[in-house]
């Protein structure tokens, strides 16, 4: 994984829903080498204000550009929204640890997003699709059938937020043949509730072999989705935010505690921001 | 361009240093910068065991500036030594190693160890480090705490060393003095001024540990008047530090009186800073008339009138 340092143009930059912005960043060498989970550190305006780069996770990524998803919080995120195709901003990446992808190819795969945790979710998402088609469904294969077909893995993302206008990307994954569930906070879309009460449900009423949970969301939602996942012996990867300064493993500012009696810390820019949830202390 | 300059005995290819914490042990930055073309690297603050550093968050921006509470995490000397040293060797670096200790024994065995290490440039010595409970800036604070860890220090090793000073004492003329006499070769001023930051939403501190360390941009014109004091003071050769973000910034600390400058906090935010000055550097001094970095140091202009009344 080789990161780059270069100043890419913008090629598109709108509002999808109130504070919610979708980025398209022209930058063959990013895309050609990110993965999913990983994310770029962005200097949203020359000068000092803001100081530093701001994290983003890879949306989406094809072969020339990226996409970036990301909510209007402050300094940053501002500056950013009123950034105008054609003008060019300052990325460092693609960083850190890429989501593993499932070791099965069958069964299902359940990813939980809360909030702005579906950001890096589409493009694992398009990943695991993607795999999916190319890949014969080890079932059929073993019947020596030979010819390709859709491989049974199937996707459900189960997404929470807080009202219906922050439910952003559904039909993105509904084109990817992702089965997709919704609750909101204030029940102004779907059901009332969080994306956790989803993950519980799919639990007790999934068919089939559940390969690998996938979260992104807020910290309370990681924890007790490492709470119901606990024991089940499903791997579960969970992907952090943590404040960071250099992004790339040297300041050791984004720490998480890692797992074990004696007191250590992991960095999330560097061996995260995707950990599986053995190795941290939420 | 002639960019060599000298820190006492520690002789710099050219005076654009990266500065300790902000540059890991060199591996991660490597990939983007030649390390070779680096004046030098100053390593994380390494002490005799490895420690964990403070609880997170470490990190919180300001205007103008970062506060961090890392609290010396560093893989302790051992691991330095095996995991962390043979690389910065092979990329050639000149490796300056910052060291710290909890006590003055732990000054002296870790001076003891590198001294009979090869491909080491010289050490540099925290007593400045504001986010540990023991250690650190409490020796920093006084003249007579500051002679001893050089003293201690400069019985071991015949290294050149560098004891890098804090901004957060009344009179850095007396400390830098006494660093001097302890047998300092040199001085690296400034490490981080103590801040804070509360979010005022939830009402809670910004850091974990409340108080950090701050740095960047914010603190550069505190920096550049350490560096002014101390070098008209005491004609001592000076690593200037804090806030460099630019060349016009890294050319205020020579003028003021620095033979070399670090680059901390400008790193995280453009990890080629340093080669951008080290190249803009040699045009400023060939636009200045001047043919090399040795003319420029000090060489700042006032009436001799003003500079007895200050
Ligand atoms: C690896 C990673 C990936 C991320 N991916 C995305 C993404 O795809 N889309 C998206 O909208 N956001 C993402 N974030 C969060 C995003 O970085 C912050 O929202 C952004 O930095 C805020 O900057 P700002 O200047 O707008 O707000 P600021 O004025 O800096 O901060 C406003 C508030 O946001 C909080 N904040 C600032 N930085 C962070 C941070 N890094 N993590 C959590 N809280 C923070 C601060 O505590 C502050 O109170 C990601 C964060 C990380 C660490
Ligand atoms: C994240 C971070 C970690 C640091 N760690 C150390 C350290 O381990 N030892 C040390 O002597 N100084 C440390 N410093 C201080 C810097 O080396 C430097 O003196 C200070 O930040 C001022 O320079 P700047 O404004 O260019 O960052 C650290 C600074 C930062 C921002
Ligand atoms: S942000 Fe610097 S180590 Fe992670």
């Amino acid at each position: 994984m080789v990161m780059q340092l270069s100043r890419c143009p913008i090629s598109k930059n709108q509002v999808i829903a109130p504070g919610y912005f979708l980025m398209e960043i022209e930058s063959p060498e990013i895309a050609g080498e990110a993965e999913p989970g990983q994310f770029v550190m962005i200097k949203t305006r020359d000068g000092l204000e803001p100081l530093l780069r701001r994290p983003l996770s890879l949306h989406r990524i094809s072969s020339t550009s990226i996409e970036l998803l990301y909510q209007v919080i402050g300094k940053g995120t501002q500056s950013l929204s009123r950034t105008r195709p054609g003008e060019f901003l300052d990325l460092l990446g693609p960083l850190g640890k890429p989501f593993p992808l499932p070791k099965s190819n069958s069964g299902s795969t359940l990813l939980v997003a809360g909030g702005m945790g579906i950001a890096p979710i589409l493009a694992l998402a398009e990943k695991i699709a993607k795999r999916s088609k190319v890949l014969p469904a080890p079932r059929l294969r073993q019947a020596g059938k030979g010819q390709r077909s859709r491989a049974p893995l199937k996707i459900h993302l189960l997404y929470g937020a807080k009202n219906k206008a922050n439910l952003v990307r559904i039909k993105e994954f509904q084109k990817l043949g992702v089965e997709v569930k919704t609750v909101t906070e204030d029940g102004s879309a779907g059901r009332k509730g969080l994306a956790t009460n989803l993950l519980r449900e799919s639990l007790v009423s999934s068919p089939g072999q559940i390969s690998a949970v996938y979260a992104c969301g807020p910290r309370p939602m990681l924890k007790s989705v490492a709470r119901i996942m606990k024991n089940k012996k499903i791997p579960l990867y969970l992907s952090l935010e943590e404040m960071m300064a250099c992004g790339m493993g040297a300041c050791l500012g984004c720490s998480v505690r890692a797992k074990g009696k004696e007191i250590h810390y992991l960095r999330v820019c560097q061996d995260g921001p995707v950990f599986e949830t053995g190795e941290i202390v939420l | 361009m002639n960019l060599k300059t000298k820190i006492g005995k520690l002789v710099l290819q050219n005076p654009i240093l990266v500065a300790s914490g902000c540059f890991g042990y060199g591996e991660e930055y490597a990939p983007l910068l030649d390390l070779s073309r680096l004046g030098g690297v100053v390593t994380k603050g390494i002490s005799l065991k490895p420690r964990p550093g403070n609880s997170p968050p470490r990190l919180a921006e300001t205007p103008a500036g970062l506060l961090n509470s890392i609290g010396l995490e560093n893989v302790g000397v051992d691991r330095f030594v095996e995991d962390k040293l043979p690389f910065l060797r092979k990329q050639k670096a000149c490796v300056i190693v910052n060291i710290f200790g909890e006590s003055l024994g732990e000054y002296r065995k870790l001076a003891e160890i590198f001294n009979d290490i090869d491909g080491i440039a010289g050490l540099e010595i925290n007593i400045s480090c504001p986010n540990v409970e023991r250690g650190g800036l409490e020796f920093g604070l006084k003249p007579d705490s500051t002679r001893k860890v050089l003293e201690t220090v400069r019985g071991k090793t015949s290294l050149p060393i560098l004891a890098k000073l804090s901004p957060n004492v009344t009179d850095i003329v007396e400390i830098a003095r006494a660093a001097m006499t302890g047998g300092a070769d040199g001085l690296t001023l400034i490490n981080t001024l103590k801040g804070m930051a509360i979010d005022v939403n939830t009402r809670r501190p910004k850091l974990a540990r409340v108080i950090g360390g701050l740095s960047g941009p914010a603190i550069r014109p505190v920096a550049v008047r350490m560096v002014y004091e101390v070098a008209r003071k005491l004609s001592v050769p000076i690593i200037g530090a804090g806030g460099i973000d630019s060349t016009e910034a890294a050319l205020e600390f020579f003028i003021a009186g620095a033979r070399a400058v670090q680059i901390g906090t400008g790193l995280l935010i453009d990890p080629r800073l340093p080669l951008t000055i080290g190249r803009e550097l040699a045009g400023y001094l060939d636009n200045q008339g001047l043919k090399d970095i040795e003319s420029l140091v000090g060489n700042m202009l006032i009436e001799k009138s003003k500079r007895r009344k200050e």
